[in-house]
């Protein structure tokens, strides 16, 4: 396994009174894809709540490169090269496409990622640059979410139901866009409702149940039995 | 030619309206934060400039280079220290945060100046006029008091759609969770707007003290008329705030036109009826 990115460890989250996560463990290699799995509810959003900073956990419980970061500010995660793409998207809407992708990237450091690689790999969003970003279609909007993810120059990308609501044909042309983002050796973490779809570009998978983690490892090493099993938590 | 003049006059008297709601309509719309404070903040900066006047012998609208930024200042550490700790949480706690701070502004400058009323002197400047038309003559204060806050409220918007930072106001503004994911701290964002509001509050402060005789509780008056240019104009629109400022100077001017005791009410009278026929106001933001 290639160099540990991210870990989780032992990570409890709450909402309020409610327990979500119970001890869930985790690890990101560096370049890595990892297909976060499981059903409503799970907890894998709180997964990456936490990770961003948006739900509290103690410092300990996520570790950057060894560093603990659990429970900083959002904007100083965000500072340390992690980038959330937000289930439904979440685009600004007093904000042009361009100027969502701008305030993604303006106070990032640079890197390969400019508003040109975006146009490049997205270039329907050029076209449109001035239109308001929630005046595109589903599809388009996620592509300026994504965009607006990679401006950061991010070394860890978690998607967040990426594919949720948008047409097949348009989640095939989201899920093409993923395979050179990954190829530009930044890490990711994939949440997916879509498992097969998720397991199919991801090198390893975690799944969640309940806030626990049922399965983990890499696709390859469980038939997809175990993995519907642990999906729905039933005990074989 | 008395009715043009009284028209003239209050779209002049607009202007420093516009100037009272162009801060609290900023705070508005970055933070959802209503800024009871916002009219004692005007009669602070009023105050400091009598200081600063007194104290150096600068003009009272040169004492602007000292009490801008001062002001400035005085926003961003209220936000910081008093305001940030209870936004997020419910709508009230702020509210009643800005209310404290109005009750403290206005005890303490009593304590400080007395109930007395004062007034900044321009000299010249104050009885400078041009004749525009036979019988119609402009004061070239009103002027240049209008055409600055006209130049603000186009900073302003300048600052708000074409900078960095009014990226980051109006994206704090949509989606403030996610605003912080793009590397926006909150906390600095909603300093600078206040710092801003604060700013322009300084710029009114003065025109106020040029203008009228102020004591330390001259406040909750700008404050309603601010909050009626914000809502004749439209939530959220600053040319629309401009718009609204005029239409209540000219009510208020037509108003008095009619009989004295007539001025102010003539205003709240518009307001009620912008309130009453669209309660969006005359130019609601398009969304």
């Amino acid at each position: 396994m290639a160099e540990t990115l991210l870990a989780i460890c032992g990570l409890k989250a709450f909402y309020g009174d409610f327990q979500a996560l119970f001890g869930v463990d985790l690890e990101l290699g560096a370049g890595e894809v990892l297909a976060l799995i499981g059903a409503n509810g799970a907890g894998k959003s709180t997964l990456l709540k936490a990770i961003t900073g948006l739900v509290p956990c103690s410092s300990d419980m996520v570790l950057l490169r060894g560093e603990p970061i659990g429970g900083e500010r959002p904007d100083r995660i965000a500072r340390r090269g992690i980038a959330l793409v937000p289930e439904g998207r979440r685009l600004f809407r007093s904000l042009s496409v361009e100027e969502n992708l701008v305030i993604g990237g303006e106070r990032a450091k640079p890197g390969r990622w400019t508003l040109d690689a975006v146009y490049q790999l997205f270039p329907i969003l050029g076209e449109r640059r001035r239109r308001p970003g929630t005046a595109l279609s589903g599809g388009q909007q996620q592509m300026v979410a994504i965009g607006r993810a990679l401006m950061a120059n991010p070394d860890i990308i978690l998607f967040d139901e990426i594919s949720l609501g948008l047409a097949p044909v348009v989640i095939k042309d989201i899920y093409a866009a993923l395979r050179p983002i990954a190829a530009t050796g930044v890490s990711i973490i994939l949440v997916e409702q879509d498992v097969s779809r998720a397991l199919g570009v991801a090198k390893t998978f975690v799944c969640l149940q309940e806030g626990k983690v049922s399965l983990a490892g890499r696709p390859a090493e469980h038939d997809r039995a175990a993995i519907t099993a642990a999906y729905f938590g039933m005990h074989r | 030619m008395d009715w043009v003049n009284a028209i003239v006059q209050g779209v002049l008297l607009g202007g420093l309206y516009a100037l009272f709601a162009a801060g609290l309509s900023l705070i508005f719309g970055v933070m959802r934060l209503v800024n009871i404070a916002h009219g004692d903040l005007i009669v602070l900066a009023a105050y400091i400039a009598l200081v600063v006047v007194h104290a150096t012998g600068l003009h009272p609208l040169a004492s602007a280079i000292i009490v801008v930024p001062l002001m400035a200042a005085i926003g961003y550490g209220l936000q910081r220290l008093l305001l940030n700790p209870t936004i997020g949480k419910d709508l009230l706690s702020p509210l009643l945060v800005t209310f404290g701070i109005s009750v403290i502004l206005q005890n303490g400058l009593l304590a400080t100046f007395t109930a007395d009323s004062r007034r900044l002197a321009a000299g010249a400047l104050e009885t400078a006029s041009i004749q525009v038309l036979p019988g119609l003559s402009l004061g070239i204060l009103p002027l240049f008091m209008f055409a600055v806050s006209v130049l603000l409220i186009f900073g302003l918007e300048w600052i708000f759609y074409r900078t960095s930072l009014g990226r980051a106001f109006r994206a704090t503004s949509d989606d403030a969770e996610i605003a912080q994911l793009m590397m926006i701290d909150r906390r600095h964002i909603f300093g600078m707007a206040m710092a801003l509001s604060a700013g322009v509050v300084a710029i009114a402060g003065i025109f106020l003290a040029i203008r009228t005789n102020f004591d330390p509780s001259s406040g909750p008056t700008r404050l309603l008329f601010g909050f009626e240019a914000v809502i004749i104009g439209g939530l959220g629109n600053l040319w629309g705030t401009l718009a609204g400022g005029i239409v209540l100077g000219v009510a208020q001017g037509i108003g008095a036109q009619i009989s004295p005791g007539w001025q102010i009410l003539a205003g709240h009278l518009v307001f009620f009826l912008v309130l009453a026929l669209r309660p969006k106001g005359l130019f609601p933001r398009m969304d």
